[in-house]
């Protein structure tokens, strides 16, 4: 062949490829596709599985004649059953005109009751498929996740998606939900020991709830109990659920889940209240943050595990109501020592409880373990639940309340 | 005589380097996730150092056949015809290879971002790209190879930076495995076969001589072996031991769990890109090589009029498999027991029968040996 016929072959060639540029065969266009927002899985009345999907709907955002989206919703929502999770998916393109997708899918919520089951089926088939991302978050409802994702509607934001993400970043401002993604969930079920955990919703239903609170330092509240009135959205995020491998097995309150944040080293701000050491009819509020790694200690004796974990703290004041000049270099300590012993005292019940409830080890204390055994069929074997169970565990916390916030001192009021 | 072009000392480098790292992209951290479990860092070290010691040899034959490539030298020291069937047996690799290469590139294309394609569509866009790369020669392979080299380093890198939010260091531990010694030994047998280590020992002219040869082929392959050996390491500490070697495609999974905020996430696409490079670069070199293999054997003037039949030879070879699990069977035995024989066996004989009959253009002149 000459050096003509090469290039002509060569020129043929890459004009064969130029098609390939414009997405293959397997494209698909924007305005084929329904975006999925949020998937609710629940047992179904009739088949195993209904499932609940958020789609955001184009068309409430597609310009209209006078530049806005018109009157149509931002997200439909809409319910199927099916076997299985991915023949719900093939039912939801027998009604709709566009085509499913989870690609941007930001929250996978499932029932009390499927996730009381057991999670474990449902994670392979979420996790096996393309389209859905391990960093989603998992959400375990009180109740039925078609109700609270019917009821939920927040005001403040155009769609339940941006909700999600705003939830998850107020998780870390408040602590009181942990935020947990499908990755997480899944490394730490698969981790082989550790008991793995997830963030808990619900819907409160519009009555204002009574108030629980028996000590400021509490917040004993899961979502859908919150005593609130007029909030943004019919959704609350707080609290956590327990699993005990791939099932459901309890929930931890708002001050449970700050507890197991901080002992997990997961924990970022929050604020506490805590009863004035010297004026108890008053209060002291905190701003604090984990100031570093909690330190782990573990010592094997030939009967048990001891664990010592010292959880560090620091931060500010953000109220001083008694009017105490607690912010001095002395005087600060009275506070930091009350503020220490009853956190101390709340995590040794937290751990009680999860000995108690048969939970398991939720604070990863497994994880560090890791480093003592030697090999990896030892820890494949390892009974590590019962060793957490007769563990002698005890929690150490040391915090320090570096700034008085924007008043270094509370001058009493000169009354004439 | 071939005429091969002149690749420069970062053109090698690029093109021994991206070939090397392509098993990264594919199963390779999950399969010895699952074989070496938490003990990943000395099974791979392991394997690496075997790989290491395996291009030794190679330099060793090329120092001793200075101008001529593995093909010649087998003729020099085996004879014709013995030397013809080492050729054919080096060129049958390289060919299986390439078609394994074509299916499991094509496989991870179809699973990650191309579901609704047909498998021949891809495997099609791949062989042609490969055919026509080999058709311009390895000269402008290596020069693509170099200016990818920063692209697709970039993206490992970046992967493996924006992955660690994810980490957990205790995923390292426990240490060790109960028999180290034999899952040592398995890892060796299963993963040490690199048939980048025989890359320089085939297009030597091109890269100026043995010498430049062997210095390229040495810090490509440590380099690569490296990267593969840390972002193993970095899949493991993402997933774990369980999660992750049940992985097909770990290194995308990595990628899929970028997010720093709302912005920078879903970022797999962009790094889709330079895995892409890797497997078509990867592509047009063996496609090259089983050519050019083939050509020295028959002493052809040029390897152009075989780049057709190779590459439907291999495409037709690439789509036999009735799926991705028997192609990963399949490719597993060529990669393990069977690949060694053309990447270390022949090599190694080539080296013994060489020494104990004096051959080679330093025989019997040490002082002459830099």
């Amino acid at each position: 062949m000459g050096k003509h016929g090469n290039k002509i072959l060569s020129m043929i060639l890459l004009l064969l490829l130029l098609p390939q540029l414009c997405g293959c065969t397997g494209g698909r266009e924007t305005d084929e596709v329904a975006l999925v927002l949020a998937v609710g899985f629940d047992k179904g009345e009739n088949s195993p599985l209904e499932m609940t999907v958020t789609i955001a709907n184009p068309q409430s955002f597609a310009a209209g004649e006078g530049g806005g989206g018109g009157k149509a919703e931002n997200y439909i929502t809409a319910n199927v059953e099916g076997p299985s999770i991915w023949e719900c998916y093939l039912l939801f393109n027998t009604f709709g005109t566009r085509d499913i997708s989870f690609v941007h899918t930001i929250a996978y919520i499932f029932s009390e009751e499927l996730a009381k089951e057991g999670m474990d089926k449902y994670l392979h088939a979420l996790l096996r498929q393309r389209e859905v991302r391990r960093n989603s978050q998992i959400l375990i409802c009180r109740g039925t996740a078609k109700e609270f994702m019917k009821n939920n509607k927040p005001q403040l934001e155009a769609s339940p998606n941006k909700q999600y993400q705003a939830m998850e970043r107020l998780a870390g401002l408040t602590e009181l939900s942990p935020s947990i993604t499908l990755h997480k969930f899944y490394s730490t079920l698969k981790s082989l020991h550790s008991s793995p955990v997830a963030s808990l919703v619900g819907t409160n239903t519009g009555e204002k709830k009574a108030s629980k609170q028996k000590s400021p330092l509490l917040v004993p509240y899961v979502a859908g109990e919150v005593p609130q009135e007029g909030g943004s959205a019919n959704a609350e995020f707080i609290g956590t659920a327990v699993f005990r491998d791939d099932q459901l097995v309890g929930e931890l309150d708002g001050t449970e889940t700050r507890l197991m944040l901080l002992m997990n080293g997961d924990f970022n701000i929050s604020t506490f209240t805590l009863r004035d050491p010297k004026k108890p009819k008053d209060v002291i509020a905190l701003r604090l943050r984990q100031a570093k790694k909690p330190d782990i200690k573990i010592v094997s004796d030939k009967e048990k595990l001891n664990i010592h974990q010292t959880i560090y703290m620091e931060g500010e004041f953000l109220s001083i109501q008694s009017g105490e000049n607690y912010e001095g270099t002395k005087r600060k300590k009275i506070v930091e020592q009350a503020f220490n012993q009853q956190m101390q005292q709340l995590s040794q019940a937290l751990i009680d409880k999860s000995r108690d409830h048969n939970w398991g080890d939720i604070f990863n204390y497994d994880l560090v373990y890791r480093k003592q055994v030697s090999t990896w069929e030892e820890w494949e074997t390892l009974n590590w639940k019962e060793m957490y169970d007769t563990a002698e565990i005890t929690v150490e916390y040391k915090t320090n309340i570096r700034r008085p916030g924007l008043m270094r001192t509370t001058n009493h009021i000169i009354r004439g | 005589m071939l005429k091969e072009g002149k690749i420069g000392i970062y053109e090698g480098f690029a093109l021994i380097f991206i070939s090397n790292i392509s098993g990264l992209f594919l199963s390779l951290p999950a399969s010895l996730m699952e074989d070496g479990k938490s003990m990943i860092w000395l099974t791979f070290s392991m394997v690496h150092l075997v790989t290491m010691l395996n291009l030794v040899i190679i330099i060793l034959l090329m120092k001793r056949h200075a101008d001529t490539t593995i093909i010649e030298a087998s003729e020099q020291i085996l004879g014709r015809y013995l030397g013809i069937l080492i050729g054919l047996i080096l060129a049958a690799y390289f060919i299986m290879r390439e078609a394994f290469l074509f299916r499991s590139y094509s496989e991870a294309f179809l699973l990650s971002t191309l579901p609704r394609t047909p498998i021949s569509i891809v495997l099609i866009t791949i062989a042609t790209a490969a055919i026509v790369s080999a058709h311009y020669g390895v000269e402008i392979i290596a020069r693509v190879a170099r200016i990818c080299l920063t692209f697709i380093v970039l993206g490992i890198v970046s992967v493996l930076l924006l992955t660690m939010p994810n980490i957990s260091p205790n995923y390292i531990f426990p240490l060790f495995v109960e028999d180290p010694l034999k899952i040592i030994g398995n890892s060796v047998l299963n993963y040490s076969v690199t048939s980048e280590v025989l890359v320089p020992g085939l297009i030597l002219h091109a890269m100026g001589g043995w010498r430049f040869a062997a210095k390229i082929s040495f810090w490509a392959i440590l380099c690569g072996g490296s990267i593969i050996l840390i972002a193993s390491i970095m899949i493991l500490l993402t997933f774990g031991v369980q999660g992750g070697s049940e992985l097909t495609l770990p290194f995308y999974e990595t990628s899929k769990l970028i997010a720093f905020g709302r912005f920078l996430q879903r970022m797999e696409p962009v790094f889709l890109l330079t895995w892409a490079m890797v497997g078509f670069l990867k592509s047009a070199l063996y496609l090259y090589l089983s050519t050019v293999i083939l050509s020295r054997i028959f002493k052809l003037p040029d390897y152009r009029p075989l780049l057709w039949i190779i590459t439907l030879l291999c495409f037709v070879i690439a789509i036999l498999p009735p799926d991705y699990p028997s192609t990963l069977e399949l490719e597993g035995i060529m990669l393990g027991t069977v690949g060694f024989i053309p990447v270390l066996i022949i090599p190694l004989f080539l080296l013994i029968i060489s020494i104990i009959r004096n051959l080679g253009v330093n025989a019997g002149s040490p002082r002459n040996d830099p």
